[in-house]
């Protein structure tokens, strides 16, 4: 009944094993296949050529930079240009807002009144509780405050658009004299890149067949421990209870099976306590790995040449 | 692996930047760089949601200025809010004194169209259902139109009327006689209270506002910044530099596959692949 009942539960749970196994192989595959071929950002917001086209792109781009930097005249010019008329216009406003409290651009809003209001000889003063609502353009959480600070802000989108076209536009020589060592760099970097996947696709081949039949293999052992527990209590209830004698020796039959089954699953057990470990800590030393630039540079101590002391 | 591919593929991982160009190109990244911001622009400068962001900051500029002209919003401390509470109310004994039948029908409040969320919200005494301001009031108080200029009235309004403390005392004496108590009390009120208001901050919007004032200012400063029909707005300087962005990526669609801002190769160039 035991073994039924723990057999039961084994059964339904087998399905997770195949999955976990080509869960971990199929994410270290998929990296190094996006990083050569190009994919989606982690964050969705865009997107990764890939290295092999952008390495074949170089040639292209190269040929074509005049062409898009005489396109952008407009974002280069100064003095002149819708580009440049359009951030003067919105800098020229943006002094007008200096100017809202004061009139001056230096301070802010004049508004004190005489106290008490009533009074035919008012004998003290009282600031308006507006004037610090107002405020300046230069303070902080004040309405003028914020409405210059949205100006200024849409004319730096503009003026950084602008310098971007500028500082590219003086870039193409560089440019133009670094493509082939770019194309070099990148090639090699694909290079190791391949070295690395094709090292990684021998360790993950061993996750294979647990990834395609660990499901089906476990369930297969657990619905054979089920079925000879069966034929034991069958066994045992035709022969106490409805007195067939002969009947124990599909008792002893399934005695004989269940002890063969539990010496599989001993050797099975000793398997997966070296196997499961190395998974685990595979996807441990992943984790820390990616965490941060000092742990991804950095070579565990196991692996280190013996002539480097720890 | 060496040193030099794990530094390559470092920014490509979850703390990375994923800026590959950085670790490739050498002395190039900076103009790949500066290239891909301009491609990226052409895509995402968005000039509507620059505009939005404006509005709203101008928006709650012009709101406040004008509650606080209007005298929606009391300015005042405490001790002087309750001057102006007492002298809106009809029955008060401190400045009832002497005042005919007419006195007993207004309560003047500072504006008809009082913040009610503030504390320092003045209500109106009477119920006569009428009230008073510039658009059913003339400049002695007289009704103008089919409204009676009567019951709740609108000090800040009417009181642009006058042109002195005085002034205003002889407007009054007229409508409640010489000896009502109220009238040189409301027209120390003008003297130190309104009056500074109007010069410095300005009229209520009801009343054309004059140069030097806050609100002629801020009435000036509103389409400069949001009227399109304007040459050199803050919103048609945004539309024109959006016109020119679009007009780059037209002329570029000859080199799609490099430029395109959306599929394009520069638009393509963050590695954060893995996390």
């Amino acid at each position: 009944m035991l073994v039924i009942a723990t057999s039961i539960y084994g059964f339904v749970n087998a399905s997770n094993v195949g999955p976990a196994f080509n869960s971990l192989s199929c994410s270290l595959a998929v990296f190094t296949d996006d990083l050569l071929n190009g994919a989606v950002t982690t964050n969705q917001s865009s997107f990764f050529v890939g290295l092999s086209t952008f390495s074949s792109n170089l040639t292209d781009l190269n040929t074509n930079l005049n062409t898009i930097s005489t396109n952008m005249n407009d974002l280069k010019a100064s003095g002149s240009g819708t580009s440049d008329a359009a951030v003067t216009n919105v800098q020229a406003v943006e002094g007008n807002i200096k100017l809202i409290p004061d009139n001056a651009g230096t301070g802010l809003m004049t508004l004190t009144y005489n106290t008490p209001i009533n009074s035919a000889a008012p004998g003290g003063t009282l600031a308006s509780t507006f004037i610090n609502k107002l405020g300046k353009w230069d303070t902080s959480g004040t309405l003028v405050y914020n409405l210059y600070t949205a100006v200024v802000y849409a004319r730096a989108m503009m003026k950084g658009i602008k310098d971007s076209a500028v500082s590219f536009d003086g870039q193409i020589a560089t440019i133009n004299s670094q493509v082939g060592t770019m194309q070099t760099t990148i090639n090699n970097l694909i290079t190791n890149v391949k070295d690395m996947d094709s090292g990684l696709s021998t360790y993950l081949s061993y996750l294979n067949y647990p990834g395609s039949y660990g499901n089906l293999g476990m369930q297969g052992f657990y619905g054979f421990l089920i079925l000879f527990s069966f034929f034991a209590l069958l066994g045992t209830l035709l022969t106490v209870c409805c007195d067939k004698a002969g009947c124990r020796h599909l008792m002893y039959l399934s005695c004989i099976f269940l002890f063969l089954g539990a010496l599989f699953a001993f050797i099975v057990a000793v398997l997966f306590s070296i196997f499961v470990p190395i998974f685990t800590w595979t996807c441990q030393y992943l984790n820390t790995t990616v965490s941060s630039a000092a742990n991804f540079q950095s070579k565990p101590i196991f692996i280190q040449p013996t002539s480097v002391p720890f | 692996m060496s040193n030099t591919t794990l530094d390559q593929i470092s920014v490509c991982m979850p703390y990375g930047d994923g800026i590959i160009v950085n670790k490739v190109a050498g002395t190039a990244a900076a103009g790949i760089n500066n290239l891909t911001s301009v491609i990226s622009s052409l895509k995402n400068f968005n000039n509507a949601t620059l505009q939005s962001y404006i509005t709203g900051n101008l928006t709650a500029l012009y709101s406040a200025c004008k509650s606080y002209a209007n005298g929606d919003i009391s300015d005042l401390d405490t001790t002087n809010n309750n001057i102006l509470a007492g002298l809106s109310d009809p029955t008060n004994t401190t400045g009832n004194a002497g005042c005919n039948a007419a006195f007993s029908s207004d309560s003047w409040v500072p504006s008809n169209n009082q913040d009610s969320s503030y504390s320092t919200a003045i209500s109106c005494k009477v119920s006569n259902g009428n009230s008073g301001a510039l658009s059913n009031c003339d400049n002695t108080f007289a009704t103008v139109g089919g409204s009676t200029c009567q019951g709740c009235m609108d000090s800040t309004q009417l009181l642009t009327y006058a042109s002195s403390g005085a002034n205003l005392v002889t407007k009054l004496d007229s409508r409640y006689t010489a000896a009502c108590a109220f009238n040189p009390l409301l027209g120390n009120v003008w003297d130190n209270y309104y009056t500074i208001k109007y010069t410095n901050l300005g009229f209520p919007t009801a009343k054309v506002q004059v140069v030097g004032t806050v609100m002629y200012r801020v009435q000036q400063l509103i389409p400069t910044i949001n009227d399109t029909t304007v040459a050199t707005s803050v919103f048609k300087s945004l539309n024109d530099f959006r016109s020119v962005l679009d007009t780059i990526n037209t002329n570029l669609a000859a080199v799609n596959s490099l430029t395109d801002p959306t599929y394009g190769m520069l638009a393509g160039l963050n590695c954060k692949l893995f996390g």
